[in-house]
C-alpha cells in the first residue's frame, strides 16, 4: 500500500477528496470510511493498515486532534520508529502546525521533514500532484513544499522554553 | 540539594506558589512505588519529562494537613493527563492481598474527564498493563478500553509512554525512544546521588528537577 491516510472526523470530506486525487494518479490509499466496517476492531484494522503502508499522510487541521485521530498518530509513530523506510508526510491546513510527534518520527534520518500546506481547500490539485511526487521520489519545486527545519526550530524553541521554566521553579527551591 | 535550603517553612510544594503547575503541562504518575517496579517509575518519570511534561506523583507534597486522597484528587485534578499502571493488582505475600490505590486513582481520573465539556482540557489517561495481565478479571468495567501492554522491562515500557505522551496535543518532544533510554541510566545515576544526599527518599521536586537537567542535554 502506498499511502495510509490520517484525519480527524471534521476533516473527513477534505480526507475524502484528497483519497479521490491520490487515487487517480495511481496511488493505493487506505481510508478508514472506505476500509473499516462496523464492528471491526479499529486499532488492530488500523495497525494493520500502518504496518503495510509506505507512507502516512497526515491530515492536520487546526482543531485538536480527536481520540481516533491521536489514536493513529501513536500507531503510525511506533511504526516509523520501528520501520525507518516508512515516512511521514505532514499535511497542513487552516493554518495548523507541525505537532512534534512528526519531528521525533523523523529525528534519526538527515532528511528534511516534506510539510504539505493547503493553502486553499478548494483546489487540492498542486497539494496532490505534490503528495504524489514525495510519494514517487521525485519532489519538484513547484508545489507548497517546506523544508522542516524552520517547523523544527520553533518546537525545539518551545520545549527549550518550557525547559527554562521548570528548572527556574526548581532553582528558586535552593 | 534543590528545595532543602530555608528551613520547613520556606519549602514549597509542587502545584503551590513557585511550583504552580500548568495543567495541560502535567501528567499524573499513577504507578507503584514499590523496589521491584523502580526501573519502571523511573522510565515512566522520565519519558514524561523527555515529552516536556511535569510528572505529578501522590509523593509530590508532604501536605500532612491534607489527606492523602486528598493530595491525590487535587493533583489529579489539576493534570490533564495521567498515566496508571495496574501491574500490582494481584495477590501478594503470605496472605494474598491486592493493592487497589492504583484502580481507585484511575477511577478518580475517569471522572476527572467529566468534569469539563470543552475538549482541550478533558482529562486524558494511559492505561498500562504487563503482558498476560487478567486485570478484566477484576475491573471488568474497564473492557473495551484497550490498555498498552508491556513486558516489564524499561526497554518496552519506554516507547509506550513515549508515544502516547509525544502524540498529546500539548506534547513539545523531538525524541525518540531510544534516546530517552541511552539518556535514562544517566538520570537513575543522578537518583542515587540525591538518595544519598538525602539519606532515602528524594524530594519529588528535586528529583523532577534531576530529569529536567539530563533532559535539557539530549
Amino acid at each position: 500500500m502506498d499511502v495510509f491516510l490520517s484525519h480527524s472526523a471534521a476533516d473527513k470530506k477534505l480526507a475524502e477528496r484528497l483519497s479521490r486525487g491520490l487515487d487517480a494518479h495511481g496511488l493505493s490509499v487506505w481510508l478508514d470510511r472506505r476500509e473499516l466496517t462496523p464492528g471491526s476492531d479499529l486499532r488492530r484494522e488500523i495497525e494493520e493498515a500502518i504496518q503495510k503502508a509506505d507512507h502516512i499522510l497526515l491530515l492536520i487541521g487546526h482543531r485538536e486532534p480527536d481520540e481516533a485521530q491521536q489514536l493513529t498518530w501513536r500507531v503510525a509513530l511506533e511504526a516509523v520508529w520501528q520501520d525507518p523506510e516508512k515516512r511521514f508526510i505532514p499535511v497542513l491546513h487552516h493554518g495548523a502546525d507541525l505537532p512534534a510527534f512528526v519531528v521525533s518520527g523523523n529525528s534519526s534520518r538527515e532528511a528534511a521533514i516534506p510539510v504539505v500546506r493547503i493553502e486553499d481547500g478548494r483546489n487540492l490539485r498542486d497539494v496532490v500532484d505534490t503528495i504524489v511526487e514525495i510519494v514517487k521520489g521525485e519532489p519538484t519545486q513547484k508545489a507548497v513544499f517546506k523544508r522542516g527545519e524552520d517547523e523544527v526550530r520553533v518546537k525545539e524553541a518551545e520545549r527549550s522554553h518550557r525547559l527554562l521554566d521548570i528548572r527556574r521553579y526548581a532553582l528558586s527551591l535552593k | 540539594m534543590a528545595n532543602g535550603g530555608g528551613g520547613i517553612g520556606a519549602r514549597v510544594h509542587f502545584g503551590e506558589g513557585k511550583l504552580a503547575i500548568d495543567p495541560a503541562k502535567a501528567v499524573f504518575i499513577n504507578c507503584p512505588f514499590d523496589k521491584d517496579f523502580e526501573p519502571a517509575f523511573e522510565a515512566v518519570v522520565f519519558s514524561a519529562v523527555c515529552c516536556g511534561f511535569t510528572p505529578r506523583s501522590a509523593l509530590e507534597t508532604g501536605n500532612v494537613a491534607e489527606s492523602r486522597v486528598e493530595r491525590i484528587v487535587r493533583a489529579i485534578f489539576s493534570s490533564k493527563y495521567s498515566i496508571h499502571d495496574l501491574s500490582r493488582c494481584k495477590g501478594e505475600g503470605s496472605e494474598q492481598l491486592a493493592r487497589f490505590n492504583m484502580p481507585l486513582e484511575l477511577g478518580i481520573a475517569m471522572a476527572r474527564r467529566f468534569t469539563t465539556t470543552k475538549k482541550s482540557l478533558k482529562h486524558d489517561w494511559l492505561l498500562l498493563v504487563p503482558e498476560g495481565h487478567q486485570y478484566l478479571k477484576f475491573v471488568s468495567d474497564l473492557a473495551g478500553f484497550d490498555p498498552l501492554r508491556y513486558d516489564g522491562t524499561t526497554n518496552s515500557i519506554v516507547p509506550k509512554v513515549v508515544s502516547w505522551l509525544a502524540t498529546r496535543p500539548d506534547a513539545v518532544s523531538t525524541h525518540t525512544p531510544k534516546a530517552v533510554l541511552d539518556a535514562l541510566p544517566e538520570f537513575q545515576k543522578e537518583k542515587l546521588r540525591l538518595r544519598k544526599e538525602w539519606h532515602g527518599d528524594v524530594p519529588w521536586a528535586d528529583l523532577v528537577m534531576a530529569a529536567m537537567e539530563i533532559a535539557s542535554s539530549l
